[in-house]
């Protein structure tokens, strides 16, 4: 049975047109994926389907029945949940309050909310984390805005699971989210489709498709380009379609022996929250990785040597001059720059104009009170335009864009800063395989130029295929060095844990 | 079950990071000072006089809470609590004789407190004025009206209710039951999760709406109970005056803001509380009679008053900082 149905959908914000003529159907109790670069117009599409965004053209059925005028009411109504990409958490709230939004359980009496039963539920919605988090009453009373993004992602999750919807919309809701996250998530997938729950989800990791998915719908610039069973195509051919006639190589990074290069880059004995006595050196044009599982300091270490999050170094030594890093300012001025994947705590000003938030950096960085048009126009633009940013004009607001351009534009504002060792924290967050891959070239060929890179990502093939080294880090130190014939997934996971063996052989 | 005890410990222990924990201080601060220089401030009589005297700021000042936390903004107060002064003053006047003078005279006053209310609602909410202006352009007008219903001072209030507003019951005086009775209502719509929806529009208002919660609705009541309270502060001051006064609630309007941001509730919205307004209300009352006290010259007050504002203000964003740092920090030890 076709449970929702959109026919003939459009939707335009003045020049862009999001949505062109888009149909789309989903089954009773199937698991269907929607796929599409960056600003195909899926987050639209879906924002539709949940009443928050109302249609230019075009009809929506739901179990049947047609609904002239959807409200975020009538889809609440009709059983329609979402997990928005930009989350739609209260940060001021606890993570129980926001669960609990709107479906509060009252007390027959005077119509007070039952604390008790609010509790016990945020809990049971949460539960299918339980492995992931340290569920208790003192949980849920946190504040969400003290949460990282990952957490505040699951409680996003549970708050929908938490409405009973017969319709469920995750918009990258795996984004965030680490392996063993994922795996909690696909638990959650597959019991709703026990129970007959139908669930359109959004991502731009290809390989959940052929793990989870049914059937497949691929769009291209708002439209349709087809609706397939999961078992009848390859990934390669999904991402064919996505992209269309374009050309997507498999590159990977060649070997190169970095033994007589100089050394720009060198760190003794580095310690701080999380990070525990961490020494590397990073060479002219060498793409260093931190990898291992996650949490295990990574994100720290890039924090600290950007002046973001205090430390203690026996040494730190650019171009072989001790040099100090406090602050983020300091350490731009020593050409650092740092891409964080988090774009909403440490990216996008959202309200800003896109072109602000481009040359922002830039600005601090050269201390200038004008900004050179020029430059942002040669240098910049093309390389958006290279990683497939779409947008309308570059004095719109930045949340005007789709989630991935606003991640594209960070990209943009730091590569303008023309670093000389760009700090990667899990950049590519809901950025589309085809950007992505040029992303990889433009790091490659910015490299070949001489900048070095140090690159943290979730992604161990992100890291395998386009770092020189990786450095494996557990619990807040380095336990392991992958270079050359090493750089490869069977090690990485042996290297990461194998200090857990040891370390519980030693407790 | 945890004892009482137990309860007691942890309640002081997560008592620096309550919002209202800075107002709390200087209160108690000013209180201790008061008690050496303030000469017989700690008679039963002052005391309740005093109370009386803060009574209408308190009043406007929780009526302020809600619209803040609903991440609005009340600048029509003052002139509404003149617009309601009038109201009921002319009411009881035209009325004087008949047995329902008196109720009706309330009734009516609380009617045009709710209503204004309602028309702020709407100007923030359907119209998407922003609260600061629309609100400031809603305080001309119930200006305006105020100064037609009376235009200057005056009017014949009964002498009973200046005798029922000042009277005392088992020794506390009638404007505290007055309180407590309103705090009991405040504490029932926190208890019905109106105060967390309403938390929910300010803090996030895309979410909120994301969440299908009715946002204008929610908003459009936190103005009508802000319109309630303003109501009720002015007829505590028509008890207290007997007299009508067209101009009578000059100035609560950034006073009752400022009660608000000192008690630890953001003026941008989504979080704080109630205590947190009550306490700063009152610090900002007893401000005045600390630098009286103090014996300063009068052309210091002004200037100290200003100085301790900033300085309470300052103070509380610190706190605030301090507090994110330290959830942050335990979230770690715990991982
Ligand atoms: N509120 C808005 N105002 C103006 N333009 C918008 C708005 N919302 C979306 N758009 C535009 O509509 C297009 C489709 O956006 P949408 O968010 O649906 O993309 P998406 O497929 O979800 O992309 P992503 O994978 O990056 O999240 C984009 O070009 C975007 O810039
Ligand atoms: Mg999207």
């Amino acid at each position: 049975m076709v449970v929702c149905k959109a026919t003939g959908v459009s939707k335009r914000y003045g020049e862009v047109v999001a949505l062109d003529n888009m149909n789309f159907s989903l089954q009773e109790s199937e698991i269907h994926y929607l796929v599409g670069v960056n600003g195909c117009g899926k987050s639209t599409l879906c924002k539709i389907i949940a009443g928050v965004v109302a249609p230019d053209a075009g009809e929506l059925e739901i179990e049947g029945v047609p609904v002239s005028l959807m409200s975020p009411n009538e889809a609440k109504r009709r059983g329609i949940a979402v997990v928005y990409q930009e989350l739609s958490l209260i940060p001021q709230l606890s993570i129980e309050e926001n669960i609990m939004l709107g479906i509060e359980p009252r007390e027959k009496s005077l119509g007070l909310v039952d604390r008790k039963a609010s509790t016990e539920t945020a809990l049971h919605y949460l539960g299918y984390f339980k492995n992931v988090l340290p569920l208790d009453e003192e949980y849920v009373k946190q504040t969400v805005a003290d949460l990282p993004i990952d957490e505040q992602q699951i409680v996003e999750i549970a708050k929908a699971l938490a409405r009973k919807p017969k319709i469920i919309i995750f918009d990258e809701a795996t984004a965030s989210l680490h392996k063993q996250q994922v795996d909690a998530f696909f638990s959650i997938l597959r019991e709703l489709k026990s129970v007959g729950v139908s669930t359109i989800v959004i991502s731009h990791k290809m390989e959940e498709i052929t793990e989870i998915g049914d059937r497949v719908t691929i769009m291209r610039s708002g439209k349709l380009v087809n609706t397939v069973a999961v078992k009848d195509v390859t990934g390669d051919q999904v991402i064919h379609m996505m992209v269309g006639d374009k050309e997507l190589l498999e590159r990977k990074r060649a070997h190169m022996d970095f033994k007589d290069v100089e050394t720009v880059f060198q760190v003794n004995g580095l310690t701080g929250k999380r990070i525990r006595d961490v020494s590397f050196h990073l060479k002219k044009g060498e793409i260093l990785g931190l990898g291992g599982l996650q949490g295990q300091g990574q994100t720290e270490v890039l924090l600290a040597l950007f002046g973001s999050i205090p430390f203690e170094a026996q040494s730190v030594e650019l171009g072989g001059k001790p040099v100090d890093l406090s602050t983020t300012v300091k350490a731009m001025d020593h050409s650092l720059a740092y891409i964080s994947g988090d774009r909403k705590k440490a990216g996008v000003f959202s309200e800003r104009p896109i072109f602000e938030n481009i040359i922002i950096s830039s600005l601090i960085k050269f201390n200038r009170k004008v900004f050179s048009r020029k430059r942002m126009n040669e240098e910049i633009l093309p390389l958006l335009s290279q990683i497939r940013t779409t947008f309308g004009k570059l004095s719109d607001p930045a949340n005007s864009l789709s989630g991935g351009n606003q991640q594209k534009i960070v990209i943009g504002r730091w590569l303008m800063t023309k670093p000389a060792i760009l700090l990667l924290d899990d950049s590519m967050k809901g950025i589309d395989v085809g950007a992505t891959k040029e992303f990889y070239d433009i790091m490659h060929t910015l490299c070949d130029a001489g900048m070095s890179v140090i690159w943290h990502s979730s992604e161990d093939l992100e890291l395998l295929n386009n770092t020189d080294r990786v450095l494996v880090f557990d619990s807040g130190q380095i336990v392991d060095e992958l270079v050359g014939e090493r750089l490869n997934e069977v090690e990485l996971y042996r290297a990461a844990l194998d200090s857990r063996k040891k370390h519980i052989a030693v407790e | 079950m945890k004892s009482k005890k137990e309860t007691f410990l942890q309640f002081s222990k997560s008592l620096p990071r309550k919002p209202y924990f800075l107002s709390m201080i200087i209160l108690i601060f000013f209180f201790i000072m008061l008690g050496f220089i303030g000469r017989n401030y700690y008679s039963a009589y002052n005391l309740t006089t005093k109370f009386r005297l803060w009574m209408p700021l308190l009043l406007v000042a929780l009526g302020q809470t809600f619209v803040i936390l609903g991440g609005g903004l009340d600048m029509s107060v003052s002139s509404l609590l003149a617009l309601v002064n009038v109201v009921t003053v002319r009411l009881l006047m035209s009325l004087s004789g008949s047995p329902f003078q008196v109720p009706i005279a309330i009734l009516a006053g609380i009617g045009v407190g709710i209503t204004a209310g309602f028309v702020n609602g709407l100007l923030v909410t359907y119209l998407r004025l922003p609260p600061l202006i629309s609100t400031y352009g809603t305080q001309i007008v119930w200006g305006g009206l105020a100064l037609r219903v009376l235009h200057q001072s005056g009017g014949e209030v009964p002498f009973s209710w200046y005798t029922v507003y000042s009277s005392t019951f088992l020794g506390i005086p009638f404007s505290v039951y007055l309180l407590a009775l309103l705090l009991l209502g405040v504490y029932y719509l926190k208890r019905t999760g109106f105060v967390t929806q309403l938390k929910a529009c300010g803090g996030n208002i895309h979410g909120a709406y994301e969440s299908v919660l009715p946002v204008n609705k929610l908003r459009i009541q936190s103005y009508m109970l802000c319109g309630f309270f303003a109501s009720l502060a002015a007829i505590c001051i028509v008890a207290e005056t007997v007299t009508g006064n067209p101009l009578s609630g000059s100035g609560y309007e950034l006073e009752s803001i400022s009660a608000v941001a000192l008690g630890g509730t953001s003026l941008a919205g989504g979080a704080g509380g109630f205590l947190g307004s009550i306490l700063g209300a009152i610090v900002l009352k007893l401000i005045n009679d600390v630098i009286f006290f103090a014996g300063l010259g009068v052309n210091y007050q002004v200037l100290a008053q200003g100085l301790i504002i900033i300085l309470a203000l300052a103070a509380g964003g610190q706190l605030t900082k301090q507090n994110t740092s330290r959830a942050q920090l335990k979230r770690r030890k715990k991982v």
